[in-house]
């Protein structure tokens, strides 16, 4: 009997501790987040500053927190959910799990493509998917277009990482929504037919196989370029030194782009702070946070990106609706797991 | 034993099991939805390749790990060696680094332009190129990092075999080989295959590691339906069929194992001093000791040392005492509650042997063979539940609606299941080597049964004990997905710091926190080995 008294008294004491974690009342904001970066803490750090308002975070995968989400229901804290992909964000609103708002401040902020049609998230950053080739070996007027990458000059040449990636996915999705599932199925087979290995590593990795001659083009975030150009690792910076960046299907479709985007939970408490923390987000200050410390383009307009993502050139974005890269996505990795893209 | 029919200890044993058997009942509960689109779609195109592959690695890494496991467990428990304890302990610190961070790692030594590569051009030699991300990789890489699983639990047992054994087969005029062979592997096979489950399930539910690798697996079918074809009841259909599928080969096996069983009362008395190596044995040791070492723990320890000083300017060790302190307290209170209810099952299935206690111990484990987020989604719909039939209790007192939900009790609840197989496992092997014979003579002299349990059992299943914790303990350390779903608000762990930055290619920050983890486990080794060796004198 003592040791059920002792089970008991351990679990008294753990529910007093935790009764104990209650908090008072005050202004706050709770997020859920795929981001994990120590940048956006900063910046939730300052809107804090500037507020008032405290900002929680719990921070894992997107697909988790849409089910924990949609699990928690009413009761769920989250005011803010914030994905790195905007396929997520379409999922979450057919779920049902975010509901519309309004700011005027926002709409001034980010222009309309950047934007959910009926006001369900907004855009944070945009990230582009370009071709990386080898300076050395690649001429640049050799590259047109994602679909020109399938053409048999380049076999054994191309790298690209796995189809499990959501930025390989949402690329293919693009296509399913511009020229329909069966050239998009096309595209996929020409790129496995075409590929330099089997899909592994990530997108650090394709570009230093592409400077070890394990091919010559490799189709990456510019982010990661930023990334590596700017590694603390002076042998990345000298593999992103020997790489050049070409923007595709520029006198086409333009160029493949996916947002990190912010949405209001359905049921948040504190839609309030919620859209204060959306509006600063995509303010001037933040924006040119975001751009400046994680090679990202900002979606103010006013905001101009960093240098380094200035030194890559301007260039068209393809002219679809973001939300069909969510629509189509489901689509895209049957395609994927048809032809084989591991 | 007068009453034999419901005890506390039957009770409680129940109930325990109860809990934990609910979100694996969630789970499989789903397999009798209606199959979806998603489910015929993976099944046609991926199912057969990835459940190749798994298995291929599944013996492969089991193998690997049960050949170094068993060669290491042997070695430190029969033989002396100079500084045995710190050896004892840099073998097993390699568990201390998650496979995925290994994976990273050794990525980052073979890749192009990686450590290997600049090492060789720095000598002026031609760069030779390794394809370390490959299926022969994987093994390696699993093989090195899981080891100390197979080697812990086999060395608990080891240790409590009697040396007389030996000496009279040697004695009847067989080699220390064939000895070892016939004699000491038959009788052990419990054990080792009580390690390789572990090694095996530990494979089985990874997805980091076979991500980066370019390996799809059984679990990256479960990702590929929940993630890529947003078909949650999919994902976790197939994570039930895999849990059945674990959970017949394990009854198999008990049923197998259940016809050797042993009894060693005598164990404990007759241990006999442990005996200076020949020296073929010596060297032997010596050597695959060492490549063994520098391959799991020095390289590792030396690349991750490397990649922290380069992002000494970069990362931000923002609330470190804070994320310590969640470290230290959820593993250390998972690790009691394990203990505690690995006690408790362990001694009600040795005082209540039969079928259903059988079936029990092997249930308790099959959790861990699927990947730990469809567990959590389990665990979050139970605890949602929870909260929702006590909400009138929350109104009175005044508490928010998923109090549970939202608290660290969830992760702790969760955490608990994850590990249990852990810790049950090396538990149980403790009381199967005890036996009945000193608990009935207790019994027989007039003491009561918490008197017999503290005063005979506990004392003999001490080894055992502290091998549980070790394990737990360490696991819970590392432990990942878990803590990412459940966590509440403003939650970080050691672990989820190394995630978030190796997670977005971003590993020279990360590895300061993984090194973080090695460091806490070595002191939670020295700490709780200490302990054994002062209670054993």
């Amino acid at each position: 009997m003592k040791r059920t008294a002792f089970i008991l008294a351990i679990l008294i004491l753990i529910s007093g501790v935790v009764a104990g974690c209650a908090k008072s009342e005050e202004k706050v904001v709770n997020i859920y987040t795929d981001r994990h970066y120590d940048t956006d803490q900063a910046l939730y750090d300052k809107f804090t500053e500037e507020s008032g308002i405290k900002v929680n975070v719990v921070k894992a995968g997107s697909d988790e927190l849409l089910e924990r989400l949609a699990n928690e229901g009413e009761d769920t804290e989250a005011d803010v959910l914030i994905t790195s992909d905007v396929g997520r964000l379409y999922r979450a609103k057919e779920k049902e799990l975010v509901q519309s708002f309004n700011s005027d401040l926002i709409n001034e902020q980010v222009p309309k493509h950047l934007r959910d049609n009926e006001n369900n998230w907004v855009a944070l950053t945009v990230r582009a998917r370009v071709i990386t080739y080898a300076l050395d070996r690649v001429d640049p007027s050799m590259l047109s277009t994602y679909e020109a990458l399938t053409e048999p000059k380049w076999a054994g040449k191309v790298l690209v990482r796995s189809s499990s990636n959501i930025y390989n996915q949402s690329l293919l999705a693009s296509f399913i929504a511009l020229n329909g599932e069966e050239a998009a199925a096309e595209w996929a087979k020409g790129l496995v037919a075409n590929m330099a290995r089997t899909p592994e590593g990530n997108d650090r990795d394709q570009m230093k196989a592409v400077v070890a001659g394990e091919g010559d083009v490799a189709i990456v975030n510019t982010y990661y370029v930023g990334k590596l150009l700017n590694s603390s690792d002076e042998y990345e910076v000298e593999v992103g030194k020997k790489i050049g960046v070409y923007f595709p299907n520029q006198e086409t479709t333009g160029t493949h782009i996916n947002i990190s985007g912010g949405a209001l939970t359905k049921h948040g408490k504190n839609s309030e702070s919620a859209i204060k923390l959306l509006e600063f987000l995509t303010g001037e200050e933040a924006q040119d946070d975001y751009a400046n410390a994680n090679y990202e383009y900002p979606v103010n307009p006013k905001v101009e990106p960093s240098d380094l993502l200035k030194s890559f050139g301007d260039f068209d974005i393809q002219e679809i609706d973001l939300s069909l890269l969510g629509e189509y996505n489901d689509e895209a990795v049957k395609i994927f797991n048809k032809v084989g893209w591991q | 034993m007068k009453g034999r029919r419901i005890s506390p200890l039957h009770v409680i044993a129940s109930i325990i099991i109860m809990l934990i058997l609910l979100p694996s009942l969630m789970i499989v509960i789903r397999l009798f939805q209606p199959v979806t689109e998603s489910w015929i779609h993976i099944k046609t195109y991926l199912l057969k390749d990835y459940l190749i592959n798994s298995i291929t690695l599944i013996f492969l890494v089991g193998g690997v790990t049960c050949l170094l496991g068993i060669f290491f467990a042997w070695s430190l428990s029969r033989y002396k060696w100079k500084y045995t304890k710190t050896l004892e302990i840099l073998l097993f610190l390699p568990m201390a680094i998650p496979p995925y961070i290994g994976g990273y790692v050794y990525g980052g030594i073979f890749t192009s332009f990686g450590t290997l590569h600049r090492i060789m051009l720095t000598l002026g030699l031609k760069p030779i190129k390794i394809d370390i991300l490959s299926m022969g990789g994987a093994v390696f890489v699993f093989s090195l990092f899981l080891m100390p699983y197979v080697m812990l639990v086999t060395k608990g047992f080891f240790n409590r075999l009697p040396k007389n054994i030996e000496e009279s087969s040697r004695l009847l005029g067989k080699s220390r080989f064939q000895t070892f062979y016939k004699i000491i592997l038959p009788m052990s096979r419990g054990a080792i295959i009580g390690g390789v489950i572990l090694v095996a399930l530990e494979v089985l539910n990874d997805y980091g590691l076979v991500k980066y690798f370019g390996i799809p697996t059984f679990s990256t079918a479960i990702y590929t339906t929940w993630f890529g074809l947003s078909d949650v009841d999919g994902a976790i259909r197939l994570a039930s069929s895999l849990m059945i599928i674990v959970i017949i080969i394990l009854l198999v096996e008990q049923f197998f194992r259940g016809r050797g069983r042993l009894s060693q009362a005598k164990a404990v008395t007759d241990l006999g001093t442990k005996k200076v190596a020949p020296i073929g044995y010596k060297i032997l040791f010596y050597i695959v000791g060492t490549i063994y070492l520098l391959l799991s723990l020095i390289i590792p320890v030396a690349q991750l040392i490397h990649w922290s000083t380069l992002a000494k300017d970069t990362v931000v060790l923002r609330n470190l005492d804070k994320i310590l302190k969640n470290t230290l307290i959820t593993a250390i209170i998972v690790t009691i509650v394990i203990i505690m209810c690995s006690i408790i099952i362990g001694n009600f299935n040795r005082l209540h042997s039969g079928i259903i206690t059988k079936i029990y111990a092997r249930i308790v484990i099959v959790g861990y063979s699927i990947p730990a987020s469809i567990i959590a989604i389990a665990v979050l719909v139970f605890f949602i539940a929870a909260d929702r039939s006590l909400g009138g209790i929350y109104g009175f007192f005044g508490l928010k609606n998923l109090f549970l939900t939202s608290s660290v009790f969830m992760l702790i609840f969760a955490l608990t299941i994850r590990f249990m197989a852990i810790g049950y496992n090396s538990v149980e092997s403790g009381f199967s080597k005890m036996g009945l014979k000193y608990y009935e003579a207790s019994k027989l002299l007039g003491k009561g049964e918490w008197h017999t349990f503290t005063k005979v059992d506990l004392p003999i299943l001490k080894p055992a004990i502290i091998s549980a914790m070790i394990l737990t303990f360490v696991d819970v350390l590392k432990e990942l997905p878990l803590t990412l779903i459940l966590r509440p608000f403003n939650f970080d762990t050691l672990a989820t710091k190394v995630y978030t930055y190796a997670n977005d290619e971003m590993i020279h920050e990360g590895s300061i926190y993984a090194l973080m983890i090695i460091g806490v486990s070595t002191l939670a080794l020295v700490f709780l080995l200490g302990f054994r060796k002062e209670k054993a004198e």
